[in-house]
């Protein structure tokens, strides 16, 4: 025997999908949506710091031009998130790193005080605490551009 | 024959939001973003799990849903209500995903066992969610979208970026699979294996 076949309000009415059970979204949805927002606009924020921050190093470069090597500025002009942004610049350009002891002590070093910029960031911290963090991190840069450089020679040798 | 997704005017997708609420979340405000999510989060989860039957997704999908929401609501116009723009986005994200699953598991996947269904009063017994969940799930996103958001084939073929005869089939089919469900054997399968 042929099955009956139903009509669409028939399915409804047999079904009742006009009241199909609505279910309530887990409380704590909202906080990390809320939590996930805040992630993505500090990490953008920090990113647009570091873009900016190297844009106006450049900028800075290129006005000042070798005037600026015979000028000594003082410690609070110099922009260090700018300088540091510069100087990884410079490390990515050389060779990858071979393994040495001094050149892993320096990535962990920084490695580390990245994470307490990420923290600082976090938490919003202004200039007084980031501006130390990003001297350190140009300083040891530098230490590490210096090492990397020294190691890249006795290498050639 | 489109019917309402709860039968009330004014709920769901259709809840009206202030214009200082809208203003305050194109600032960027969290709290007019809270506000928004206790009017909407609710219908947008149900409508994702539903169509997607699982609720780890759809809660994943809500959380998507609202951060776009939130990083594009300044290029919202209001043209349309805020409702059914937001619906759009979530609709979209669903189809999105759904293009993303494998077609093996659309065909197979979430079989749910039915509830004991009482042969003498079939349509006592019978559950409408588990019924549905016995469909593919794009066969569930063309029927729901369909039949209780009002969505028009020409619609749901720019959706899914197909033609309008492929959501009337898959609607087609997806009543007859119902059909068959409700009415005496659950074994017959409209929607064959593809190799």
């Amino acid at each position: 025997m042929a099955k009956p076949e139903l009509t669409y309000s028939e399915l409804a009415q047999h079904l009742r999908l006009d009241q199909l059970p609505s279910a309530e979204p887990p409380p704590e949805l909202w906080p990390r949506i809320a939590a996930a927002r805040q992630q993505l606009v500090r990490r953008r924020r920090l990113r647009y710091g570091i873009g900016a921050a190297g844009a106006a190093f450049a900028l800075a470069v290129l006005l000042a031009g070798p005037a600026s090597q015979s000028r000594p500025q003082p410690a609070s002009a110099v922009d260090w998130q700018a300088r540091a942004q510069a100087l990884e610049l410079q490390l990515h350009a050389l060779a990858p790193a071979t393994g040495a002891a001094d050149v892993s002590a320096m990535q962990a070093e920084i490695a580390s005080l990245d994470r307490t910029l990420q923290t600082a960031y976090d938490e919003g911290s202004d200039e007084d605490r980031l501006l130390p963090l990003w001297k350190k991190r140009s300083e040891l840069l530098d230490a590490l551009l210096d090492a990397r450089r020294r190691h890249l020679q006795i290498s050639r040798i | 024959m489109a019917m309402n997704q709860t039968g009330e005017p004014g709920a769901g997708f259709a809840q009206r939001v202030d214009a200082a609420t809208l203003a305050r979340a194109q600032r960027g405000d969290m709290q007019a973003f809270a506000n928004l999510y206790t009017l909407f989060g609710r219908p947008c989860f149900n409508l994702a799990l539903r169509i997607l039957g699982n609720r780890a997704q759809a809660e994943d999908l809500v959380q998507e849903v609202f951060l776009k929401m939130i990083g594009t609501i300044r290029g919202y116009r209001g043209d349309a209500p805020f409702g059914s723009w937001l619906k759009r986005l979530t609709v979209n994200a669903i189809i999105d995903q759904l293009r993303g699953q494998r077609h093996d598991a659309d065909i197979d996947s979430e079989v749910v066992e039915l509830p004991a269904v009482d042969s003498g009063n079939t349509a006592a017994a019978v559950d409408a969610w588990s019924l549905l969940q016995r469909l593919p799930p794009r066969a569930r996103a063309v029927l729901l979208l369909h039949e209780f958001e009002g969505y028009t084939h020409a619609e749901l073929a720019t959706v899914f970026g197909q033609s309008e005869s492929y959501s009337k089939s898959i609607l087609a089919r997806a009543l007859k699979r119902l059909s068959d469900l409700v009415v005496t054997n659950p074994e017959t399968d409209p929607w064959p294996s593809r190799n």
